[in-house]
């Protein structure tokens, strides 16, 4: 084959055009760390990627629905914690009311007491959290009891999803805790003590040492239900974070470059451009002609 | 032959070799200068030795000069051409399309993520207004961010098809340019001469004609001259033809060519190769394949968006609206993708329980909707994997364009190679020829001034005697 100058420069000059592409394409890899910066470098992979990336975002969002509606039922869960303490100082009021030692005089003083325990417990029952009113059910906006202790909210309940079809519950029921809709009128009940005690009714009272265990208990129920839930949204959490890192793992090996590997190949193409700058340049100089 | 007869002839002889030489340093000289030049294809100097019939003979002749041109070689560059010309505008068009679908940062994706982590807010602060403010600005931004990706791929294709029409433009002058010297080089070979530096025009037109539209050159044994490509002759010899590009219903580009007085002929489907076959390719295969995909997205996301947030209730109790504008059909549903009127603006519009009775605090809509996330739209992709598709469809198209470009690039080398084995000039070579035309001019020099000596004893010893 007869062998002229162009061909011999043509064949350097695509040779070194490949060499300087390979470095550019390693040189973005180095900087970035990424394997993956655009589609064309791995279709498939970028695929993957947008998938990863969609998962890692819908898991750090359950993550946080998940801490934060185990935040609510946290808060829920003192608050009916106070609430069954003050049931529970209602009864023992009840028990003193129905000793024969106290006067009608003592029972109205217990009864005035007794209403502020009613006041304490409406606070209690409207208690609001980030999200509104945590015992209205899905009635958030508004304060679920009045002032006399009348419910206004409703049995709605609330959810997180935290896995793919695996929801928990996130609020704790007012209208259980609190309402006929759970066994009895909680404040309802602890008004009647006040009125059996103001009417120094020793019956009434009597009734309403049993009425306030089961109002207790009723309370608690509620309570231990939100305990549970806000317990699996904490285990949840953990499952999440753990899902997250996996997802993150998987991510990087996908897209991450390998530094060394990376590195090395950056000398290899290093060399091989500054070969092929060389070679081209001799060829140049290769002349018959002397050059003057 | 008398002596004397012999002395004037070995004259002639002389004066016809270095007549000869000066011709081949021309022919030396003329390669050196053009070694550089694109499209010139080595010249060598014929040289034949006289006619014995002739007064001369022995001497030398310039039978002209002839071009080293090989068709085969010429044909295979001319194809390489063609493929690499489509290959570049190609892989070019598919560079834009990637950074449109898919930028380094900010990509649909992210909008998609955005959104249903919105709706997770949401999910767990149904009545807050800022959450709600957060799943209506996402839900603009996705809604925006699709919508700007449709028109950019419809702008880019309308750019083409601009490109394509400049693209014509210049190759009709080409094909006008080669119509024309087609036509001298038959005026200048029907008087005898040798039209090399015209010839070398030619081929470099026809070169650049076949990177615009992949041509291929037939001449016969008579001179006949006809440039194909698009699956008909653009020129034969005096006559180009008139190249034409369009929309047709479709959109798509239509190709038309009008051979001199002749009518248009459709050559679209014709058109392969080329910086017009990469544009079509691109235009309306690459684009329309990927914004289809776009539409499809577009049409299942909004539908499915819409299912849930028409049957929940806003804030304010009012049930029905959906969050996208419905599209009524998937074409076109990419571009039109846009917040419903009847919640733009309102956050209190968006739902997020499926009862009126679970306003505020109902979250159930919300809920489906972050769900949404990871379930499938319409066949099988959730929206993240139905964008992660349209990604791989550009990534693959993009990568195939680019490899099919850097194998072009490396095939035209080979082709050029090839060609320039044939008709290249090789300075080491011509170094040669100036040394081996510049002895033998110096011989014949030689051979003169013997031939002259001797006339002068001749003219003394007849003088003298």
């Amino acid at each position: 084959m007869r062998i002229t100058d162009s061909m011999m420069l043509g064949t350097a000059l695509l040779d070194e055009s490949r060499n300087a592409q390979s470095l550019a394409t390693l040189s973005q890899e180095s900087a970035s760390g990424n394997l993956i910066s655009q589609p064309s470098d791995d279709p498939a992979g970028f695929g993957t990627l947008v998938s990863l990336d969609a998962r890692l975002t819908v898991l750090q969002g359950r993550g946080v629905a998940a801490t934060t509606a185990s935040q609510n039922l946290d808060l829920a869960s003192n608050a009916l914690s106070s609430a069954s303490d003050i049931l529970d100082q209602a009864k023992q009021i009840a028990l003193e009311g129905a000793s024969g030692s106290d006067d009608a005089q003592s029972r109205a003083e217990a009864a005035t007491e007794v209403n502020g325990l009613v006041a304490q417990m409406i606070s209690l029952a409207n208690t609001e959290g980030p999200s509104g009113y945590i015992f209205g059910g899905t009635l958030t906006s508004a304060p679920p009891f009045d002032a006399a202790g009348n419910y206004s909210g409703n049995s709605g309940v609330t959810r997180v999803a935290v896995a793919d079809g695996v929801l928990v519950d996130s609020n704790a029921s007012g209208a259980d805790a609190f309402t006929v809709a759970g066994g009895s009128n909680v404040i309802a009940d602890m008004q009647a003590l006040a009125t059996a005690l103001s009417g120094n009714d020793v019956a009434g009272i009597n009734a309403s040492i049993g009425q306030m265990d089961a109002d207790q208990q009723q309370v608690t129920a509620v309570m231990v239900q939100a305990g549970a839930n806000s317990s699996t949204l904490q285990a949840s959490t953990t499952l999440i974070a753990s899902l997250t890192t996996a997802t993150e793992t998987a991510r990087s090996t996908v897209d991450n470059a390998q530094t060394p590997t990376v590195y090395s190949e950056l000398a290899a193409t290093e060399t091989a451009y500054q070969a092929s700058l060389s070679v081209t340049q001799q060829i140049l100089s290769l002349s018959a002609f002397t050059g003057g | 032959m008398t002596m004397t007869g012999s002395l004037f002839g070995l004259l002639n002889i002389a004066q016809s070799g270095m007549a000869a030489q000066s011709a081949g340093l021309d022919a030396a000289g003329e390669n050196i200068s053009n070694v550089n030049t694109p499209g010139y294809a080595m010249v060598t100097a014929n040289l034949e030795t006289t006619d014995t019939a002739d007064s001369f003979a022995g001497g030398v002749v310039v039978a002209g000069m002839s071009r080293s041109f090989d068709a085969l070689t010429f044909g295979s560059m001319l194809t390489q051409q063609g493929l690499g010309g489509a290959a570049d505008s190609r892989s070019e068009a598919l560079g834009q399309v990637q950074s449109l679908v898919a930028p380094s940062s900010g990509t649909l994706g992210d909008d998609i993520d955005s959104f249903f982590s919105a709706y997770q807010t949401l999910e767990t602060s149904p009545g807050d207004a800022s959450a709600r403010a957060g799943v209506l600005q996402a839900a603009g931004e996705l809604a925006d961010s699709v919508s700007a990706t449709a028109n950019g791929l419809s702008s880019q294709r309308a750019s083409l098809a601009t490109e394509a029409g400049s693209v014509v433009t210049t190759l009709n002058q080409n094909l006008a340019q080669i119509a024309a010297l087609n036509t001298q080089i038959a005026a200048a070979r029907g008087s005898g001469d040798a039209p090399t530096d015209l010839e070398d025009q030619r081929d470099q037109l026809a070169s650049t004609v076949s990177t615009e539209i992949g041509a291929q050159v037939v001449t016969d044994d008579n001179g006949d001259y006809t440039l194909l490509a698009g699956g008909t002759a653009l020129v034969a010899n005096g006559t180009a033809a008139t190249v034409g590009v369009s929309l047709d219903s479709a959109n798509d580009l239509a190709f038309t060519s009008a051979l001199g007085t002749g009518l248009p002929q459709d050559i679209t489907t014709g058109v392969t190769a080329g910086t017009l076959g990469g544009i079509r390719e691109a235009r309306d295969s690459d684009i329309t394949t990927v914004a289809s995909q776009l539409d499809q997205l577009a049409f299942n996301l909004s539908t499915a968006v819409n299912g849930i947030q028409s049957a929940g209730y806003g804030l304010d109790g009012v049930t029905g609206r959906n969050l996208f504008t419905q599209p009524t059909t998937v074409a076109g549903a990419a571009a039109a993708m846009a917040i419903d009127p009847r919640v733009a603006g309102d956050p209190s519009a968006i739902a997020a329980s499926s009862t009126a009775a679970g306003v505020p605090g109902g979250n159930d809509s919300a809920i489906a909707m972050a769900q949404l996330a990871s379930q499938p739209l319409g066949a099988s992709d959730t929206p993240a994997d139905a964008y992660a598709a349209i990604g791989t469809t550009v990534g693959n198209l993009s990568a195939s364009a680019n490899d099919e470009q850097s194998l072009r690039q490396a095939t035209i080398s080979q082709a050029q190679a090839l060609n320039s084995s044939v008709s290249g000039v090789s300075l080491d070579q011509e170094m040669a020829h100036l040394d081996q035309f510049q002895r033998a001019y110096e011989a014949s020099a030689q051979v003169l001034q013997t031939a002259d000596s001797m006339l002068g004893e001749l003219m003394t010893d007849m003088q003298d005697g």
